[in-house]
């Protein structure tokens, strides 16, 4: 699988080089709006990676490889963990570097929001990807728009509800549950794209 | 042991069957499988690899059933060569050996570039800028520097310039002096096939019409021109395809079984194919 993260890596530093800049310019400002976007675009990135694999008819030479399928889908979930961790990491780094500068108290509570950030974008990434390898990236982007629509539409409509269940629990048991619902959602989300990918192949 | 071996193999679509497939590479040896384009040379590449679900037969690969969890391990051991070579077009030949030594534990960087210094390919080059032939040399590079025991090329030399087909067969000539080297070679150029395999296979439409030593079939068929009249005497069972015109008859006759009076020419591997594909009298 290491083969097939460094050639993601590989073509994301050369197609996407000043996103990935930005990306880690945004991730050190301070406040919330520009670290929270570098991390949920470091979340869409595998389906950039993916969208170039389609265009070089990549699978086809990867199925003569020795990858599994396991491997192939894997490999963009390991890279979105990847990116979507590294600029989370980078993101805390400068706000724990800009707290010791400024000789402010540790920020234990925006370090949280910031693994929470992160947990949430790789809900976009666990129902992006299965889209995509079902519907190929140009289908599945639409479909893809249209579902975050409906989720904004059903948040805004059910935030009230949202805000007074999460008022009610303590920060580190949020964090637990976001973290765990995160991780058994990727799995999931995973072995749906891994299916659907073989039965892609024939 | 045979290197790669068919039994029955059947693949369908709708409109197009292929199979069942009954083909053996003996290891050490070379073998052209040739067909027009839509024979099902690709289709059987991609059930030999496994890369896409048989409908019946079997298909055992170094040894190894194609369909074991122990053919990952064997994928090791083969090169394979596709009509285009399908790297992402941005990376570069050093990405691209990069990406080659995380995927073959057998990976030899050495060999990989003297490979590309031999086909003098630029190592900084985006691999959208090179030029077919270029792209195919990358390809077999890769294909020749994980110490694979079995190369599959699927028309890795169509669409190349003589020159760099010849270059290319050379390679493959040298690869296959170690005798546990084995070469499946799927082209439509059938001289390339006639110059370096020592099998040569022939699909059409889906079927599998010969596989035969290159050189039994070079002295098994002979070319006959001949009267109409003349044609009409020989034995029925000896023609195997044949051409009339006003001028007379051009016949692919078996040797063993025409009169040895018979003024007999030698043939070649593309009127063996022509007229075992089109079959019957052409007028």
């Amino acid at each position: 699988m290491k083969g097939l993260v460094w050639k993601d890596i590989y073509t994301l530093l050369k197609q996407a080089k000043f996103i990935l800049l930005l990306m880690v310019l945004f991730a050190c400002l301070p406040g919330y709006s520009m670290s929270a976007f570098a991390i949920f675009y470091g979340a869409m990135l595998p389906i950039t990676a993916l969208a170039y694999d389609e265009r070089s008819k990549w699978d086809e030479l990867a199925a003569m490889m020795p990858y599994s399928v396991k491997e192939i889908v894997g490999s963009k979930y390991v890279l979105g963990l990847l990116l979507v961790g590294s600029i989370s990491a980078l993101s805390i780094a400068a706000r724990i570097v800009t707290g010791i500068i400024k000789a402010t108290p540790f920020d234990a509570e925006g370090i949280m929001s910031t693994v929470i950030l992160a947990c949430l974008s790789l809900v976009l990434l666990m129902v992006d990807l299965p889209l995509m390898f079902r519907l190929g990236v140009e289908k599945g982007r639409i479909i893809y728009i249209l579902l975050t629509c409906g989720g904004v539409v059903a948040g805004v409509s059910y935030s009230d509800h949202l805000v007074a269940a999460l008022d009610s629990m303590m920060v580190s048991t949020m964090l637990l549950i976001v973290l765990l619902v995160t991780a058994v959602g990727l799995g999931i989300s995973y072995c749906i794209s891994a299916h659907i990918y073989r039965v892609r192949r024939g | 042991m045979n290197a790669i071996e068919l039994k029955g193999l059947v693949k369908e679509y709708p409109g197009f069957r292929l199979g069942g497939l009954d083909l053996a590479l003996p290891s050490g040896s070379i073998m052209g499988l040739v067909g027009e384009n839509g024979a099902g040379k690709s289709t059987t590449i991609k059930l030999i690899m496994n890369a896409i679900k048989r409908d019946a037969g079997s298909v055992s690969v170094l040894g190894v059933d194609n369909q074991s969890r122990a053919f990952s391990d064997i994928k090791e051991d083969i090169g394979v060569v596709l009509d285009e070579a399908y790297y992402p077009e941005v990376l570069n030949a050093h990405n691209v050996g990069r990406v080659m030594a995380n995927t073959y534990r057998r990976w030899e960087p050495d060999t990989y570039e003297n490979y590309l210094r031999q086909f003098a390919l630029p190592q900084d080059k985006a691999f959208r800028d090179y030029s077919r032939g270029m792209k195919m040399k990358l390809a077999i590079a890769v294909a020749l520097s994980h110490q694979a025991k079995l190369l599959i090329l699927d028309e890795a030399t169509s669409g190349l310039d003589p020159m760099v087909r010849d270059e290319i067969l050379d390679i493959f000539n040298e690869y296959t002096r170690q005798e546990d080297r084995s070469i499946l070679l799927s082209s439509h150029i059938v001289s390339d096939l006639e110059k370096i395999c020592d099998y040569i296979a022939f699909l059409h439409k889906g079927q599998l019409l010969l596989c035969e030593e290159k050189d039994r079939l070079l002295e098994e068929y002979a070319l006959v021109r001949l009267s109409r009249e003349r044609l009409a005497d020989l034995p029925e069972d000896s023609i195997v395809g044949k051409t009339c015109s006003e001028y007379g008859a051009r016949a692919l006759v078996l040797r063993s079984k025409v009169p040895y009076d018979l003024p007999l020419e030698h043939t070649n591997l593309e009127d063996i194919i022509l007229f075992l594909a089109k079959g019957g009298t052409q007028e």
